[in-house]
């Protein structure tokens, strides 16, 4: 009697404890409930925006770049994210309905970005362009560029993370520029030109350059010695005005160093650059394991490294909402507890409205 | 065995199970299982006209999901990754490396 009370008790214990379980579970899964941005004070007549109206994490916020889910778009909306990254659609016109899509009833626009190297041409099911390696001559890399450039804007494309300027290409073969690396650097900018020309933000890749001549494909963390003709085509991009450069995650020496860090989480080598360069900086995508094996897997860390160092744009593709939102409170605490300054972070915010084209009220 | 004894190990691993959901999504246990399981090698190579390129893994991953589909190959359960399906550059991964890309979280699709 007194052995089968036991297992009745044991019953009624285990299904107290599921019950608590499920609730836990479910307030786990349950989706973001993020109010609409309906704080943010927009003047119209004067296209600006007052930046003290918004929020922390929204500035934060703004200063990300993820991979455009369809069906995330309104939790991205709320959140006040900066930008959405696209892949390749089978047409014109599904590129153009997802981007109008994405845009509408946002309060400021979102940067829509793709890689348009030629390598790997998104839009290759409906139109050819040749890769950055076939291009010949500085004329040639200026009218594609161009012409990039134009369908870029036609489909609503405001940012292209390309041209890739690193002097050689091991990995992949075809996404860079061939020849000197004056050539390199004049083929570079006559791209940049033309893209530009048609309202579309260039961004030079991958600096401080040689971010793909790593031979062994299952090495993460990856070493170079970066020397002057790496940087020549940067500083040619920078005395041309490109609107963006994007950092590796190569930890480097030489000409530039990083401090034993990859070059996008090192805050030397990132205000080294900020010194001379007064447009975008970008990083690359923060989920390769160049960065994270460094960091070993301690990801909030990693974040907080991201952002004291001065990037003005964190490129996170990963597909969890929940992870971007995180990674915003993760820096909203470093703000709150004087790890990062808030100043910082309002530079970041400004350059990036600054670039969609919107006014800065202070 | 009694039946009440029968009805506590059922319930034992629903908590287990439960429990394990909280620290980690199932879906991404199950994931990280099939993938360890797996003991083949994860393979991504990228196709330039005639040259053949082997890409680390986490590179191929954000490639591959910048690619319009993969399609599954008949032959050695690969899968063709492409921009476009006349494409003469494109990735050839193994289903290793698809499970990969999957359970880190790349939104890579599959036709």
């Amino acid at each position: 009697m007194l052995k089968l009370n036991k297992d009745i008790y044991l019953t009624f214990l285990l299904i107290v404890i599921i019950i608590g379980l499920l609730f836990l579970n479910i307030a786990k899964s349950k989706p973001l409930d993020i109010e609409e941005p309906k704080n943010i004070i927009f003047d119209k007549s004067r296209n600006a925006i007052y930046l003290n109206s918004l929020t922390l994490k929204q500035k934060i916020a703004q200063m990300i770049i993820t991979y455009g889910k369809e069906e995330d778009k309104d939790i991205l909306q709320k959140m006040f994210i900066g930008g959405i990254f696209l892949g390749a659609k089978p047409t014109k016109e599904d590129f153009i309905e997802t981007i109008n899509y994405f845009q509408n009833g946002t309060i400021v626009p979102f940067f829509v970005a793709t890689d348009m190297e030629g390598c790997g041409n998104p839009f290759e099911n409906f139109q050819d362009f040749p890769t950055l390696r076939e291009i010949e001559t500085k004329e040639e890399a200026y009218q594609v560029g161009y012409e990039e450039g134009k369908l870029l804007n036609e489909l609503g494309f405001n940012i292209n993370f390309a041209p890739v300027v690193d002097l050689t290409d091991t990995i992949w073969n075809c996404r860079n520029f061939v020849g000197t690396p004056k050539e390199i650097s004049e083929k570079a900018i006559n791209y940049v030109n033309g893209l530009q020309e048609n309202g579309v933000i260039a961004t030079s890749k991958h600096y401080p350059g040689k971010a793909l001549s790593i031979k062994d494909p299952h090495r993460f963390i990856t070493y170079a010695t970066i020397d002057r003709n790496d940087i020549l085509p940067f500083e040619t991009a920078i005395e041309n005005n490109v609107s963006a450069i994007m950092i590796s995650w190569v930890i480097v020496n030489g000409s530039v160093e990083s401090q034993g860090k990859p070059s996008g989480v090192s805050e030397k080598l990132v205000s080294g650059l900020r010194n001379k360069f007064t447009g975008l900086i970008i990083t690359d995508e923060i989920n390769m394991l160049g960065l994270k094996s460094y960091y070993h897997n301690n990801i909030d860390a990693m974040y907080v490294s991201l952002f004291k160092a001065d990037n003005d744009l964190i490129l996170n593709f990963n597909s969890d909402p929940k992870e971007l939102y995180h990674m915003i409170s993760v820096i909203e605490n470093a703000v709150k507890n004087g790890e990062i300054s808030e100043e910082r972070i309002d530079l970041s915010v400004i350059r990036i409205l600054n670039a969609k084209g919107i006014n800065v009220i202070k | 065995m009694n039946a009440t004894k029968i009805i506590n190990i059922v319930l034992l691993g629903t908590s287990i199970v439960l429990i394990l959901n909280l620290i980690q999504p199932i879906s991404t246990i199950t994931g990280n299982m099939i993938y360890t399981l797996d003991s083949s090698q994860a393979q991504c190579y990228f196709y330039n006209l005639n040259e053949t390129n082997e890409i680390q893994l986490d590179r191929c991953c954000y490639e591959i999901q910048k690619q319009l589909t993969c399609q599954s190959m008949d032959e050695n359960n690969e899968l063709k990754c492409y921009t476009s399906k006349s494409s003469e550059r494109y990735y050839l991964i193994n289903q290793k490396a698809f499970n990969y890309c999957k359970k880190e979280g790349y939104d890579v699709k599959i036709k």
